[in-house]
């Protein structure tokens, strides 16, 4: 790499001689166990640690990657990576809505068995910072290790994206559709894969009838809560849209939103600007459809009932606490929006099943997860159809 | 609309001018429901009370959807002109359709408006910025815009700056050679005002005597304030360098020309008869009280061609009095504190703990 591209890179874990020998990197064994050593070590590290233990992402992430955690993903894949060897190296553009995302992308990539360059995003958020100065630390400890992990940040500069690609055997790509469209026109070597994770929407089904005979509604709008307001509704996996089935949606209606707004004003800090966003949203939807009726006294939790299902739904969408609805009068209608960028279908009051035969019966082009309410930002080594650990390996037949 | 014309532009109190006007809003909200589409679909879904007994109760639509849609309610063939607001570099502009009333009606509200401040009586007229901003239509802008509707209080037109921004000695030397015995008037935008004419001067080290100009301008603080100028330090400035004292704030936007809030000499910026404006709380959208800072509303009874009679701005401010400001002009008279800061994009940085996945 020339000088002048160096000096632009700002190193937070690793460094420039790394970076170099990386160019010659071999993959190797998935789920290796010093790998799963390692991140076991990491787990420990940032829960321990004051800075960095003290946010819930970072907690999330820590539990995640400790070893009885990965172990159990192991499992999963039983004897098929048997003949199994990573790719080489990842290149991770690492998304900026959501701060953690660098280690769980980095950390798919070793669990597979390969090296990484990670780059972050400019914004920098206190937990990543804390991690990342953790990862330092215990790379110190870990020569071999040290070897497999760069993170770092640059200021947008085609030319260093240019290189990373070129040296690369997979990219995995976090980002807007026209933040991935950039990065793809820059060339990967003839044996390179890409690993496009684009912008999505998701809904959240919910039976009525199931709802109002349930009991733990305060725990079901905080869990709805985490899946939405928690990221800001900037996540793929949080709801935009809440399809209710039709007996009782009134009255189950009236009630969930009464106990998320319970949830909403005792946690979430508005901002000014939110309530002109979302009115402007909102204006934006009825422009185009002339199907929907805004409901939004208290401006940091607004909804639109619609009367019928869209495909170009999640053209509409505004962060922060903005929900379309509507009451279905057959579960299969939801197959409407179930498209090519449909990611999560989170629900309430159903059977998992009874939702993917809804998938498979229409089939859909799209939904890439049904989880339950509370669970959408569970990240899992399935992503967005992908499987990381046969994705970012190869099979030696 | 007719004997509005003929009104003084801050005679109306309160209680008359929500009497007279309210039935004028509602019937304009109305036309735009009628005539269109886009409008009546917004409505329909935002709603509205059209027995609502305030203006207050006036619906009102975000100011940027004129950058995301064309918005007009005459007929294409009605529309005489397409005025585009200039937007800071890499924004996207807002476009607004005028028809010959409208258009008509902007300037009649802006004589009668700024006629109240500056006097009725034309004079010889310094604009403080170049002649291309006119001369070229790919410029043609609110800048433009702004300029050529200004240009009816002046006789005598000279431009302060070149084509490449430079102040313009020549012309300004000139300029006060034949008008500093007699009032005059300057225009311009706050900005350029301040980076290519002020700074310019003070910088030159001359002195030039502008203690008969009468100044106005407007175009927002927004790029003053990254430079940390307040509204105060621009007066005492211009005070300073060349003895300019009466200066003039304007308050208005390419979706509202014409019915623009002029600062009187109390620093008060002041709504005419053929505008409103109403401060609301940024989380419920009601009314705040006098002297509470909260989102701007803006009102003009102008547009007829096009939905842009009743917006909701981006800017935060503060109603300070109604009726009672000690320049005599009746209605509401306010404060711009800034823009909304757009939405920080905020990742899960909470720091509660939530439940953890095993």
């Amino acid at each position: 790499m020339q000088q002048e591209l160096k000096d632009k890179v700002r190193f937070l874990v690793g460094d420039a001689d790394i970076l170099e020998q990386m160019r010659e990197t071999a993959g190797f064994e998935p789920f290796a166990p010093e790998t799963v050593e390692f991140l076991d070590e990491f787990s420990k590290l940032l829960r321990g640690d004051a800075d960095a233990g003290k946010y819930s992402d970072v907690q999330t992430f820590a539990f995640w990657c400790r070893k009885s955690s990965v172990l159990r993903m192991k499992e999963n894949y039983g004897g098929s990576l048997k003949n199994r060897t990573g790719r080489g190296l990842a290149f991770h553009v690492a998304p900026s809505n959501i701060p953690m995302m660098f280690l769980f992308s980095m950390a798919v990539a070793l669990l597979a068995g390969n090296s990484s360059i990670v780059r972050v995003s400019s914004r920098e958020f206190e937990q990543s910072t804390a991690a990342c100065r953790l990862l330092q630390k215990l790379l110190g400890d870990h020569p071999e290790e040290a070897g497999k992990i760069v993170i770092l940040r640059y200021p947008h500069e085609e030319e260093l994206t240019r290189y990373f690609s070129a040296v690369c055997d997979s990219r995995i790509i976090w980002g807007g559709d026209r933040s991935i469209g950039e990065i793809r026109k820059l060339p990967l070597p003839p044996h390179g894969i890409d690993l496009p994770f684009y912008d999505r929407f998701s809904f959240c089904v919910i039976n009525s009838a199931e709802y109002l005979k349930y009991g733990k509604k305060q725990l079901l709008a905080e869990n709805f809560y985490n899946d939405t307001y928690f990221t800001d509704q900037n996540a793929c996996t949080s709801p935009q849209l809440v399809v209710w089935t039709k007996e009782g949606a009134a009255e189950a209606r009236r009630q969930f939103w009464e106990e998320l707004e319970k949830v909403v004003s005792r946690k979430y800090r508005f901002q000014d600007i939110q309530g002109v966003d979302k009115l402007a949203a909102a204006c934006r939807y009825a422009v185009c459809h002339s199907d929907g009726k805004a409901f939004c006294t208290d401006k940091s939790l607004c909804r639109v009932e619609i009367g019928a299902l869209h495909k170009d739904l999640k053209d509409f969408r505004c962060p922060g606490g903005y929900f379309y609805e509507y009451a279905a009068e057959r579960l299969d209608e939801i197959a409407e929006v179930c498209t090519k960028e449909c990611q999560t279908i989170s629900y309430f009051g159903f059977d998992r099943q009874e939702l993917l035969d809804v998938v498979k019966r229409n089939r859909c082009r799209g939904v890439d997860r049904i989880v339950p309410i509370g669970k959408t930002m569970d990240f899992g080594l399935q992503w967005d159809g992908f499987d990381f650990i046969y994705s970012l390996s190869k099979v030696i037949g | 609309m007719e004997e509005l014309y003929r009104m003084a532009p801050f005679g109306l109190g309160h209680q008359e001018k929500e009497e007279k006007l309210l039935p004028e809003y509602k019937k304009l909200t109305e036309h735009h429901y009628r005539n269109c589409e886009k409008y009546k679909n917004i409505l329909d879904c935002i709603g509205w009370d059209p027995g609502c007994r305030t203006l207050e109760g006036i619906p009102f639509i975000p100011v940027r959807l004129f950058k995301e849609y064309e918005l007009y309610s005459v007929p294409e063939e009605a529309i005489v002109k397409t005025v585009a607001s200039s937007g800071t570099t890499g924004q996207v502009s807002s476009k607004i359709f005028l028809d010959k009333s409208t258009s008509a009606g902007q300037q009649r509200a802006l004589t009668a408006i700024v006629g109240d401040f500056i006097g009725r009586s034309r004079m010889p007229m310094l604009i403080l910025d170049c002649p291309d901003v006119v001369k070229n239509r790919s410029m043609f802008s609110t800048r433009g815009a702004g300029i050529l509707g200004f240009s009816t209080f002046g006789t005598k037109r000279a431009y302060a700056l070149k084509n490449d921004m430079a102040l313009d000695y020549e012309t300004l030397e000139s300029f006060l050679e034949n008008y500093s015995g007699q009032r005059f008037l300057m225009f311009g935008f706050t900005f350029i005002i301040w980076k290519h004419f002020l700074l310019e001067l003070e910088k030159s080290g001359k002195h030039y005597d502008l203690s008969n100009g009468v100044m106005v301008h407007g175009g927002g603080w927004k790029k003053l304030k990254s430079e940390a100028v307040s509204k105060e330090e621009f007066r005492r400035r211009f005070r300073e360098a060349c003895g300019l004292e009466d200066i003039h704030e304007n308050y208005g936007m390419a979706e509202q020309t014409g019915s623009i809030f002029v600062e009187c000499g109390c620093g008060h910026l002041h709504a005419s008869i053929y505008s409103e404006v109403i401060v609301r709380d940024p989380k419920t959208f009601r009314p705040c009280r006098i002297g509470e800072k909260g989102i701007l509303q803006v009102m003009s009874l102008l547009p007829h061609s096009y939905p842009g009679h009743s917006l909701l701005t981006e800017d935060e401010g503060a109603v300070l009095g109604e009726d009672d400001c000690l320049c005599g002009r009746k209605g509401k008279y306010f404060e711009i504190i800034g823009r909304l800061a757009n939405a920080e994009l905020r990742g899960c940085s909470d720091t509660y703990a939530a439940g953890i996945k095993g």
